[in-house]
């Protein structure tokens, strides 16, 4: 019998070993970057990035140097995927408890960032450290504040804009420095690309609702109420009481009935690939982009302003983007090296390196006044089209864009409606009053899972 | 001692499905508790319960138009690739069984595209179906969208699927029609069997488990099918490829609504348990 006992417990025992070696694969990595830290009596934190690619090698590049400037932190950099990934990611390193000290996250992941409980505002730090909180633009820093107090650090900051191929409109007798500002400048100037020859379409937008969000923000107008959730939790769209929604639904309807505008779906790179082979004369597209336009295309790439739909004084462009946050480690001298990471990089030399690596803004403007920058600028003259168009853009709750907890989700309805609008299947009212209705219980929704 | 060894006897074989049952336990029946558990739950953005609400996401599912429009979605395209899939693969293994040069060249081919990761199949089609610089649409001098225009995004989304699905299905039946008994053929032959009947009253039968087999296979990885949908249309335009599967990978990763998915991916579950004991009756009726 005894025999038996001892064949039953190795049993048992190995499974459960096994098993347990199993579930502790991922808490390996975290030891050993805490042993780290012990051993070279450096404080050693974790950065978690979305950032790949051309712009994943700035991200490395901007932690070698700060690494190297002080020798007191060490920040691990860890790319995470893209920004749906780390923000999934995250959500199961805040209920495992392993979570990063510093993560970005994109713009539409502010609320649910406030919401968790799980950070530390940057707004906190000013104070004890005498950050001296106007180093960064405030039109950029109002994106990420709540109630006037600010949460993140801006990190890679960017805002729409137009690209247009100069040698397409020398060809259909257009000026080649002069872009078109409104909408029905861009209309007329598709026809006479289209006519003309030039190119076999005029002007192409990818359905994406960050563009029709920066559209009613041109607009003057908010998206959500209690101002764009800048004054209260959002409850309801406003979009669909104000007018704004159905005069940019219109917009889309118009430019597609035209004949000279085409549709490349939802995937933005789509239309860019159309754009940077000479298909298409212009586009709107984030200004991050704008070293991969220039790299890719051919011809010479032109740069102006967001068009406008309508004149009006308080309309202009929404900042996108990602932020750096202080994750609640529970830890006060991880928090403080996590801090002097990210106010290192509010830096002008590290933001002038961080904006000609990638083409996002320097969000620091002494950035701009260094030589490398002004040197780079002089050679490059689109990079300053993003500068202006953000100078002067003004700072409202308008231009601070909608702060809601469903964003992603309403941006994704949108592209869900738009080929119905296209197609002909529903009115722009009807899009309107889709779109409204269908956020509007998403927001429900969320506002009662979180306990508002 | 005689009496316990009995005791011990009875639950012997027991022990032995103790490690399994583990396992099991850990990485299927637990998550699976999980999900069922969640499915009658209301989850904050993290995943947590934020209270239970009963059977509410059923109900909200199942008068939701987008969900029961995915679902049916979800079966035009298993339908359409089980079909195509199967009739190409056997297609294929029938020519590439007969005796002719350079056979071993088109096994290799005809069985490549299973070696093609579904992403890296999805990014190349995408340049292919490009609506401005594709080639499909050059070579046929048409201006379609095949990936933009809702009427085409699942034909599409279909053709791309059913390519990568071939080199499974004509490896499995070139396999079993090695398998066929060559006196079988003679014998078909002597009684005066063209190619048509030869293959219709020898092959077919001979091959039905393989082709049982694969029947239930293709169902399964249809249903489940993610990664193409992910890379070409996220479920657009207008939600008209927007199948079953990503429709619970929206739900809980982008909408963060992780009880409606968990009652989404009970309901697929049941689905699929219903499909597969239908086929295994089914098989015993028909199988030689």
């Amino acid at each position: 019998m005894k025999k038996y006992k001892k064949i039953l417990a190795v049993l048992l025992g190995s499974a459960m070993a096994v098993s347990m070696a199993a579930c502790g694969g991922s808490g390996g990595s975290s030891d050993s970057s805490s042993d780290d830290s012990s051993s070279g009596d450096k404080v050693s934190i974790t950065f978690w990035h979305a950032m790949g690619g051309v712009n994943g090698e700035a991200t490395q590049k901007l932690v070698d140097d700060f690494n190297a400037s002080q020798d007191e932190i060490e920040v691990h950099a860890e790319y995470q995927g893209t920004y749906d990934d780390t923000i999934t990611k995250l959500k199961a390193a805040m209920q495992s408890g392993n979570m990063p000290d510093v993560c970005q996250m994109y713009d539409v992941g502010t609320k649910f960032m406030v919401d968790s409980g799980y950070i530390v505002p940057v707004e906190d730090m000013f104070e004890t450290t005498g950050y001296d909180k106007s180093t960064v633009m405030d039109v950029i820093t109002s994106y990420y504040s709540v109630e006037g107090k600010q949460y993140s650090m801006p990190f890679n900051v960017s805002t729409p804009m137009l690209y247009y191929n100069k040698d397409v409109f020398e060809k259909a007798g257009l000026d080649p420095d002069t872009p078109p500002t409104t909408y029905e400048e861009v209309m007329e100037y598709s026809k006479q690309i289209v006519e003309s020859g030039a190119a076999p379409v005029g002007y192409s937008q990818a359905i994406y609702g960050w563009f029709f969000e920066q559209q009613l923000a041109g607009l003057g107008a908010y998206y959500g109420n209690n101002e764009n959730g800048r004054a209260g939790d959002v409850t309801a769209v406003e979009f669909d009481q104000n007018g704004a929604g159905l005069k940019v639904f219109q917009l889309w309807k118009d430019l597609m009935d035209s004949g000279y505008c085409e549709n490349y779906g939802t995937t933005t790179a789509d239309t860019q690939t159309a754009f940077f082979s000479g298909q298409v004369g212009m586009i709107i597209e984030s200004t991050a982009i704008l070293k991969n336009a220039i790299d890719s295309s051919s011809f010479e790439v032109g740069t102006g302003y967001l068009p406008k739909l309508e004149e009006n004084p308080d309309g202009g462009v929404i900042i996108g983007g990602a932020s750096l946050w202080m994750m609640d480690t529970q830890d006060d001298v991880k928090k403080d090296a996590a801090w002097k990471f990210i106010e290192y990089t509010t830096t002008p030399e590290a933001q002038a390196a961080w904006s000609m690596e990638t083409g996002y803004f320097a969000i620091n403007p002494a950035a701009y006044e260094t030589e490398d920058m002004k040197a780079y600028i002089e050679e490059n003259p689109n990079f300053t089209t993003a500068i202006d168009q953000l100078q002067e853009s003004p700072v409202n709750n308008y231009t601070a864009g909608v702060l809601s907890g469903v964003q992603t989700e309403s941006r994704l309805i949108f592209n869900e409606i738009i080929p119905e609008l296209y197609d002909g299947n529903i009115t722009p009212e009807e899009g309107v009053a889709s779109l409204a209705d269908q956020v509007n219980k998403a927001i429900e929704n969320y506002n009662a899972s979180v306990g508002k | 001692m005689n009496q316990r060894h009995k005791i011990f006897k009875t639950i012997e074989p027991y022990l032995y499905l103790v490690p399994a049952l583990v396992f099991f336990a850990l990485f299927v029946f637990w998550p699976f508790g999980k999900t069922l558990r969640l499915s009658f739950a209301m989850t904050t953005p993290l995943g947590e319960v934020a209270k239970y609400v009963g059977i509410d996401n059923y109900i909200q599912i199942f008068s939701d138009k987008e969900f029961l429009k995915s679902l049916l979605i979800s079966f035009e395209f298993a339908a359409m690739m089980v079909v195509f899939s199967m009739v190409i693969g056997f297609v294929l293994a029938i020519v590439s069984n007969e005796k002719i040069r350079g056979k071993s060249l088109f096994r290799t081919v005809y069985a490549l595209p299973m070696a093609i990761s579904a992403a890296a199949a999805s990014v190349v089609f995408m340049f292919i179906f490009h609506s401005s610089l594709g080639i499909l649409n050059k070579t046929l001098g048409t201006t379609i969208g095949w990936l933009t225009d809702p009427k085409w995004a699942l034909i599409s989304v279909t053709i791309v699927s059913v390519w990568m699905n071939i080199g499974m299905n004509y490896i499995y039946l070139t396999a079993a029609l090695q398998g066929v008994p060559q006196e079988l053929y003679e014998s078909a032959a002597m009684e005066g069997a063209g190619f048509f009947q030869k293959h219709k009253n020898v092959t077919i039968p001979c091959i039905s488990p393989t082709l049982f087999f694969l029947l239930i296979i293709n169902v399964i990885n249809a249903l489940q099918a993610y990664a193409q949908f992910k890379m070409m249309t996220q479920g657009g335009p207008s939600n008209s490829t927007n199948v079953i599967v990503y429709e619970i990978y929206q739900e809980a990763f982008i909408n963060s609504r992780f009880g409606v998915a968990c009652a989404e991916s009970i309901v697929l579950f049941v689905i699929l348990i219903i499909l597969t004991a239908l086929q295994f009756k089914l098989e015993k009726k028909v199988t030689y």
